[in-house]
C-alpha cells in the first residue's frame, strides 16, 4: 500500500473528503484490466470495501479500474472432477446463497452467511477479501482449512494462461490479478468456531484421503497479522474415531502456527490456549454429519 | 478534472449528473440533490446511517462512489415523501427511534429485509439489523417496528 | 410522600418528531449550512505529550483556497481563553503545550473541507516530546512529568455539610471531592467482617452517531451560533468569558440533536469556531469525524478501592472508599463526576460511618467528562460488585444482605439530604421473580447476579424557566431549554403542557431552541428535563389556564372559580362558551396570544452534603443470568432484566426506550466495549471499525426492561427522571451472575474471556493452595 506525502499526520481525520480525484477506466477484459493497471497508482476495484477505507485514509491512487464487469470473474462452476470454482469477482453474499455453494460446500456457505451484515455482504468479493490479506476476515482462513487453490491471471500477452497457487502459498507481494478460488471436492467437511471473535476464530478443514487417512487442517483469524495455517496427516485408523485423540491432534496443530500476536485485545499466550480449545471442540465434532456451528454472531 | 456523466434512477425518477467520478454518493445525494435523510455517521461503512437501497439492495452510500450507482435504481428515505408507508408507520407505533439518526437507515434496512422475508423470525430479524448501528434504542423497538412492518404489509398484501 | 395522579385521557403518546424522523425530514445541527460558510479541520497532536516549539503554516497559507489559519497565538490574544467546570485548563487550541495524541494544535479555515484537509498537511509543527503521563499510577510516582506547570486560579466548587472539594490538591492531581460521616474507625472495628477489594471501570466513548458539528458566525458585535450542544446556555456564558461579550451579544441556536450521552455537554469546540469566524470574517462550520469525536470526550475509567464493614447480622457498618479516577487531559465536567462518584458510593443502604474520597487524576489521554450516569454507574459497579464479594464470604444470600439494608422509602440518602422516593425492595423483588431468583437451581457454569445501582437525580440546586403560549385557536407552543437529544423531552414537555391545559398533545409544538428567545435552562443532564424543566412548563401552563380563566370570567362576567375549561372552551353552569369565539370577539386584529410563565428553582441549602437537597433518586434493579465456557472463559448474558422508576411515566413507551438504550450501553461496556489505550499513551482502536459498538446481534437473548411508577416523584404528575437510570446496576449484576457461575471474581471491566479465563486460574491454583479440609 502506498503511503501518502505528507509533512504531518492527520490524526483522527480518516474521510471522503480525504479522497483523491482519480479517473475510472472500465476494462473489456481480464488481460484489459490488467494492461490498465500496470500504470503508476492505479488500483483494480472489486467490492471496493478495502479500497474506499484505504482511499479515505489518504492513500493515493490515481485511477481506479472496477473489475464488476467482467462476468468471468463472477461465475460459480462445477469442473468435471468435481472442483468448485469460484469467480473473484463472487460476493460474499452470492457465495452464500448460490445452489452449487449449497450443494458442493454447505460449510463454506454458511460461514460467509454470517459473517459482517447483509449490507457488508452484498458488496464484499472472494477476491477483495483474500487480497486485503486482512488477519481478522474469515474467508481465507475457511479457504486454507479447506486445501483451496488460488487461480492467477498468467503473465503471458494474451492473456489466456493462469498460475495455479495455494490458498496457503500467498505471498504479500502477489501483484497478479486473481481470478478464482478453487475447493477441492476431497475437502469435505468445515468446521468454525466464531464465538470468541475478535481474541481468536477457528476454522478446521476435515479431508478424507480414502486408505491413506485424513487431513486436518486448522486455520485461524484475529490471531496473526496473516491468516494462519497448520495442518497435519491423521492415518485411516485414526481417522475414523477423531474424538479420541482430539486433543493430540489440536496441540500438535496449534503447535504448528506461528506464534499468535499480543494486542490490546488479547495476550498471544491466551490465544494460544483457546485455539487448542477450539481446535479441540471442532476436530470431534468433526465426524458428525450433522453441522453444529456455535457462531453467535 | 476526471468528470464524467452518470445517469441513474433516484426515487423512481431518471436523472442525470455530471459530477467528478470519485464523488461519493452520500455528497451527491446531499449537496446535488439536498436529500439528507442520507446521513452521515461513521464514514466508514460501520453505522449504515447513510444506508439507502440500490437495485433494493442495502448499501452505504458514504462508501459508495457515484460510478458504481450509474444504470441503477437507488431509493431514499425521502421516496415515499411526507405520507408514511406502513413501515414508517409501524416504527411510529412502535418507537423505534429516539434522536432519529439512524431511523431513515434502519426504515430502509426493514424495507430491503421484509422484501427478501416477509415474516422474519427473531434470528433473521437481528442478524439483518446488525447493518445498523442504533446507540440509543437498545434495538428492542426497533425489532418490534420491524415486526409490526412486517403485519402491516403482509395485511396488505392480502388484500 | 405519595401523590395521588390522575391517569392521562390519552392512553398513546404519539411523538411530535415522529413523522419527521420516520421521513428523512429531520434537520441536525449537521445539516445546517450559512451563504458564504467557510469549513474548518483540525490538525491534532500526534503525541501524548509535548511541548511545541513552533508552529510553521506558511505553506498551508498559501493553497488557494485556503481563508486563514487559527493557533494558540490567537487564543492567547482573547480575555480568558480556557473552559472546563471550575478548573478552566482546556485551552480552545494548544496553547505551548499538547496533552493527549489528538490534542488539536492548528485550524484551517478553507473554501471546503477537501482544500482545508490538504492545507492541514503542509502545517509543519515543531514538537519537543515529553515524557507521556499513560495511567493514573503514572502520574501519582514520585517525580511523574506534570501535565501543567501551575496551578489554575478560581474557586472549588461548593458543597455542602460533610462534604469538602478540593482543587488542584497536589500535582497532576485535578480535583478531590470528600464526604464523611459518623466515627468511622470506630465502626470498622466494631465490624465482624470488613472486606477490601478494588475495582477497575474502563473508558468508553459516547458514540452519537451524529458527528460534533458547529457553525459560527459574526455579524458586527454579535455571535452567533447553530451547534449540536446539550448545554447552549452554559455555552453562552462560557463564551461570554471567553470573549469578553455581553451573553445577549451572543446566540446560540440548538438544532435537534442526532444522540449526545453526555458527550455533547459543557464547552467543546464552540469558542474555537466563534475565534475562527473572527478571523475569517465568514461563518465558519467545524464538523468532526466520528474519530474525532472518540478523540474529544470519554467516560471516566478509573480505581475504586471500597473496605467495608459489616456485624453479625449482616447489617452496613462503615465504608471507606478511595475513588480514583482517570480525568485524561483536561477538566472538562470531571470536577461534577468526582463530586456525583464520591457521593454516590454508598449506594441504595444505610451505613453508621462513611469516608469517601474520589479524586480526578490527569493522564494523557483523552480528556473524560460527563457520561450518562455521570459517576454513578462507575461506583455503582464497584459497590454492588462488593456487596456480593460480602454476601459470599458471609455466606449470606446476596438478596438477603441487600434487604437488611436498603433504604426505606422516605428515610433519607444522607443527613440533610432528601429521603429515598421509590420502593427500592419492591423492585429488587420484581427483578427477582421475572428472573426466578429464588426458584434457580445450581447448574454448572451458569449463574445469576442481582445488583441495584443508584445515582441522585434532577441536579444540585437546579432551575428552569419556561413559557407557554396558546393562541386563539388553542394551538400550543411549549419554550423550555431543554434540548431534545433523542430522550423524548419535547414531546414529554408538550404533555405535560397539555394536560395542565386539558387539551390533545396533537395541539402542541416544542419550539426550537435559541438563547435568545428561549427561558434560561441549566443543561439537559442529569435526567433533570422532565422534573426541573417539567415543573416550569406545568407552571407557565398553569399561569395559562389562571389567565383563560380569568378572560372567560370577564368575557361572562362572573368569576373564574365558577367556570371549568373543557377542551378549548369553557363550562359555566349547563352551557359550553368556545374560548376562540370569545378571544376573537375580544380582540380581534390577527389573532391572540395567551403567555404563560413558569419557572422552579431547588434552593441551596449548607446543611445538605451536595449544598442542596437532591431532588430524586434513581434506582437500577438488574439482574443477569449468564453462561461461562470454562474452557475460554467466554461468557454469554442469556438473560438481562433492567427495571427503573419513573415516579409516574408521563410518556411510558420513551421511558422504557431509555431504560433500555442505557442498559444497552452499559452492557457493551461490559462485555466487550472500549477506549484502549497502548503503554505509550496512543489510543488503538479510534475508528468506528475498530471501536466496537453494539448491534441488535450483541442483544442477550432475552432482555427485558419494565419501569415501574411508585408515585413518589416531585415532577408533574408524580413524575422522575429516568435517561440515566439504566445505566447503573448492569455491569455489577453481570459480574456478580460470573461469580455465580465459576466463583471466581472479575474485577475489571470488560468481562474479556481472557480475564475469566484468569479468575479460573487463580480460583484452581488457590484450591489447590490450600489444605484439604
Amino acid at each position: 500500500m502506498d503511503s501518502i506525502e505528507q509533512t504531518t499526520p492527520l490524526i483522527g481525520l480518516r474521510g471522503r473528503q480525504r479522497i483523491p480525484d482519480f479517473s475510472v477506466a472500465y476494462p473489456q477484459s481480464i488481460a484489459d484490466a490488467v494492461h490498465l493497471r500496470e500504470e503508476a497508482r492505479a488500483v483494480w476495484m472489486a467490492g471496493g470495501i478495502d479500497l474506499v477505507d484505504d482511499l479515505k485514509q489518504g492513500r493515493a491512487v490515481e485511477r481506479v479500474v472496477p473489475l464488476s464487469r467482467l462476468q468471468d470473474l463472477k461465475e460459480i462452476a462445477l469442473t468435471p472432477d468435481g472442483t468448485l470454482r469460484i469467480g473473484a469477482l463472487v460476493t460474499y453474499r452470492e457465495l452464500s446463497e448460490h445452489p452449487l455453494v449449497l450443494d458442493k460446500a454447505p460449510d463454506l456457505a454458511k460461514l460467509i452467511g454470517a459473517v459482517a451484515n447483509i449490507r457488508i455482504r452484498s458488496k464484499a468479493t472472494v477476491g477483495g477479501s483474500i487480497m486485503s490479506r486482512n488477519g481478522a476476515y474469515d474467508l481465507m482462513p475457511a479457504l486454507l482449512a479447506l486445501g483451496a487453490t488460488l487461480i492467477f491471471h498468467g503473465e503471458d500477452g494474451d492473456g489466456a494462461s493462469t498460475a495455479r497457487v495455494a490458498a496457503s502459498q500467498l505471498t504479500d507481494d502477489e501483484q497478479r490479478l486473481l481470478q478464482a478460488v478453487e475447493i477441492p471436492a476431497s475437502a469435505s467437511q468445515l468446521k468454525v468456531d466464531r464465538t470468541l471473535r475478535p481474541s481468536a476464530c477457528a476454522f478446521l478443514g476435515f479431508a478424507t484421503k480414502g486408505s491413506n487417512g485424513a487431513l486436518l487442517r486448522l486455520a485461524t483469524s484475529c490471531t496473526h497479522p496473516r491468516p494462519a495455517v497448520a495442518e497435519v496427516t491423521v492415518d485411516a485408523a485414526s481417522a475414523s474415531d477423531l474424538a479420541a485423540n482430539a486433543a493430540l491432534w489440536a496441540e500438535q496443530l496449534v503447535a504448528s502456527l506461528p506464534m499468535p500476536m499480543s494486542d490490546t485485545i488479547a495476550s498471544a499466550d491466551y490465544r494460544r490456549r483457546v485455539l487448542i480449545v477450539l481446535a479441540k471442540r471442532l476436530i470431534a465434532s468433526a465426524t458428525s454429519s450433522s453441522i453444529a456451528d456455535t457462531d453467535h454472531e | 478534472m476526471n468528470e464524467a456523466e452518470f445517469s441513474f434512477t433516484l426515487n423512481d425518477r431518471p436523472v442525470t449528473l455530471n459530477t467528478r467520478a470519485s464523488a461519493m454518493l452520500v455528497d451527491v445525494l446531499r449537496n446535488d440533490y439536498g436529500l439528507f435523510g442520507c446521513r452521515i455517521g461513521c464514514d466508514q461503512a460501520v453505522c449504515g446511517a447513510c444506508t439507502v437501497l440500490v437495485d433494493g439492495t442495502p448499501m452505504a452510500a458514504c462508501s459508495t462512489f457515484i460510478f458504481e450507482i450509474e444504470g441503477r435504481e437507488v431509493t431514499t428515505i425521502e421516496a415515499t415523501g411526507q405520507t408514511p408507508d406502513p413501515v414508517q408507520q409501524a416504527f411510529i407505533d412502535a418507537r423505534g427511534f429516539q434522536c432519529g439518526y439512524c431511523t431513515g437507515g434502519m426504515i430502509l434496512l426493514t424495507r430491503s429485509l421484509l422484501a427478501r422475508h416477509p415474516d422474519p423470525d427473531d434470528d433473521t430479524i437481528r442478524a439483518w439489523l446488525g447493518a445498523n448501528v442504533c446507540r440509543c434504542t437498545g434495538y428492542s423497538s426497533i425489532i418490534d417496528a420491524v415486526k409490526a412492518a412486517g403485519r402491516l404489509l403482509r395485511q396488505e398484501a392480502v388484500r | 410522600m405519595s401523590v395521588e395522579t390522575l391517569a392521562d385521557p390519552e392512553t398513546k403518546i404519539i411523538p411530535l418528531d415522529g413523522l419527521a424522523k420516520v421521513t428523512g425530514s429531520i434537520r441536525y445541527a449537521f445539516d445546517a449550512s450559512l451563504p458564504g460558510m467557510l469549513h474548518a479541520k483540525l490538525l491534532r497532536s500526534p503525541h501524548a505529550h509535548a511541548r511545541i516549539r513552533r508552529i510553521d503554516a506558511t505553506k498551508a497559507l498559501a493553497v488557494p483556497g485556503v481563508v486563514c489559519v487559527v493557533t494558540g497565538e490567537d487564543a492567547a490574544r482573547l480575555p480568558d481563553p480556557h473552559h472546563g467546570f471550575y478548573v478552566r485548563d482546556q485551552p480552545l487550541i494548544a496553547m505551548g503545550k499538547v496533552r493527549y495524541v489528538g490534542d488539536p494544535v492548528a485550524a484551517v479555515v478553507a473554501r471546503d473541507e477537501k482544500i482545508a484537509l490538504a492545507a492541514l498537511s503542509l502545517i509543519s509543527v515543531d514538537y519537543e516530546p515529553l515524557q507521556p503521563v499513560p495511567t493514573i499510577d503514572d502520574a501519582l510516582a514520585p517525580g511523574a512529568p506534570l501535565l501543567f506547570d501551575e496551578p489554575h486560579s478560581g474557586p472549588a466548587l461548593s458543597v455542602g455539610k460533610g462534604s469538602w472539594s478540593i482543587n488542584e490538591p497536589s500535582p497532576n492531581v485535578l480535583y478531590e471531592y470528600g464526604y464523611a460521616r459518623g466515627d468511622i474507625d470506630a465502626m470498622m472495628a466494631k465490624a465482624s467482617h470488613v472486606s477490601h477489594d478494588s475495582f477497575i471501570v474502563s473508558r468508553i466513548n459516547h458514540f452519537h452517531l451524529e458527528p460534533y458539528a458547529i457553525i459560527a458566525r459574526t455579524e458586527g458585535e454579535r455571535v452567533e451560533l447553530w451547534t449540536c450542544n446539550q448545554d447552549p446556555f452554559m455555552i453562552r456564558g462560557d463564551l461570554s468569558r471567553i470573549f469578553g461579550k455581553p451573553v445577549n451579544s451572543i446566540c446560540l441556536h440548538s438544532a435537534p440533536i442526532g444522540g449526545g450521552f453526555g458527550g455533547k455537554s459543557y464547552c467543546k469546540l464552540e469558542p474555537l469556531v466563534v475565534l475562527m469566524a473572527m478571523k475569517a470574517g465568514a461563518p465558519v462550520r467545524l464538523a468532526l469525524t466520528l474519530d474525532e469525536s472518540i478523540l474529544t470526550l470519554t467516560k471516566h475509567a478509573g480505581v475504586l478501592t471500597l473496605t467495608s464493614g459489616i456485624d453479625d447480622d449482616g447489617r452496613f457498618l462503615a465504608r471507606r472508599s478511595e475513588l480514583r479516577m482517570d480525568g485524561g487531559a483536561y477538566a472538562d465536567a470531571s470536577v461534577m463526576v468526582a463530586v456525583k462518584a464520591g457521593y454516590r458510593i454508598p449506594g441504595p443502604y444505610r451505613w453508621d460511618a462513611l469516608f469517601s474520597r474520589a479524586s480526578i487524576i490527569r493522564t494523557t489521554a483523552v480528556p473524560a467528562g460527563s457520561f450518562r450516569g455521570f459517576g454513578g454507574t462507575q461506583v455503582s459497579y464497584a459497590s454492588e460488585c462488593q456487596i456480593d464479594l460480602m454476601a459470599r464470604r458471609t455466606g449470606l444470600d446476596p438478596y438477603e444482605l441487600r434487604v437488611r439494608n436498603l433504604l426505606e422509602v422516605g428515610e433519607e440518602f444522607a443527613p440533610g439530604d432528601s429521603g429515598m422516593d421509590s420502593d427500592l425492595r419492591q423492585g429488587l423483588d420484581e427483578v427477582c421473580h421475572r428472573i426466578g431468583y429464588h426458584q434457580r437451581k445450581r447448574q454448572k457454569g451458569r449463574g445469576i447476579g442481582l445488583a441495584i445501582g443508584l445515582k441522585d437525580g434532577g441536579g444540585t440546586g437546579n432551575h428552569a424557566q419556561a413559557i407557554v403560549t396558546v393562541s386563539e385557536k388553542g394551538d400550543v407552543t411549549v419554550s423550555a431549554g431543554t434540548t431534545e437529544i433523542g430522550q423524548g423531552a419535547a414531546t414529554v414537555l408538550c404533555r405535560i403542557a397539555t394536560r395542565t391545559l386539558g387539551l390533545p398533545l396533537s395541539k402542541a409544538h416544542y419550539a426550537s431552541i435559541d438563547t435568545d428567545r428561549t427561558p434560561l435552562n441549566n443543561g439537559t443532564h442529569v435526567s433533570c428535563g422532565t422534573v426541573v424543566t417539567g415543573s416550569a412548563v406545568q407552571r407557565a401552563a398553569e399561569d395559562v389556564r389562571a389567565q383563560l380563566l380569568a378572560f372567560a370570567a370577564e368575557q361572562l362576567q362572573c368569576t373564574p372559580e365558577e367556570l371549568k375549561l373543557d377542551g378549548w372552551a369553557v363550562i359555566k353552569g349547563n352551557e359550553s362558551f368556545s374560548l376562540e369565539t370569545m378571544i376573537r370577539s375580544w380582540f380581534g386584529g390577527v389573532g391572540y396570544s395567551f403567555i404563560g410563565r413558569g419557572g422552579m428553582k431547588v434552593p441551596y441549602d449548607p446543611a445538605s452534603p451536595m449544598r442542596a437537597r437532591n431532588l430524586f433518586w434513581m434506582p437500577c434493579w438488574s439482574t443477569a443470568e449468564v453462561e461461562v465456557d470454562e474452557d475460554t472463559g467466554h461468557v454469554r448474558v442469556l438473560r438481562l432484566v433492567v427495571g427503573a422508576d419513573a415516579g409516574h411515566a408521563i410518556d411510558p413507551v420513551s421511558c422504557e426506550g431509555q431504560v433500555a438504550g442505557a442498559a444497552l450501553q452499559a452492557y457493551a461496556q461490559a462485555m466487550f466495549e472500549e477506549l484502549r489505550y497502548r503503554d505509550d499513551a496512543v489510543p488503538d482502536n479510534i475508528n468506528p471499525r475498530s471501536y466496537r459498538v453494539p448491534v441488535a446481534g450483541d442483544l442477550p437473548a432475552q432482555f427485558e426492561c419494565f419501569v415501574e411508577e411508585h408515585g413518589y416523584g416531585p415532577g408533574p404528575f408524580g413524575a422522575k427522571g429516568i435517561g440515566e437510570s439504566g445505566m447503573l446496576g448492569i455491569a455489577a449484576a453481570i459480574a456478580n451472575a460470573i461469580e455465580d457461575a465459576i466463583g471466581a471474581r472479575v474485577y475489571q471491566m470488560p468481562f474479556t474471556p481472557e480475564r475469566v479465563l484468569a479468575a479460573l486460574d487463580q480460583l484452581h491454583s488457590q484450591k489447590q493452595a490450600e489444605p484439604a479440609s
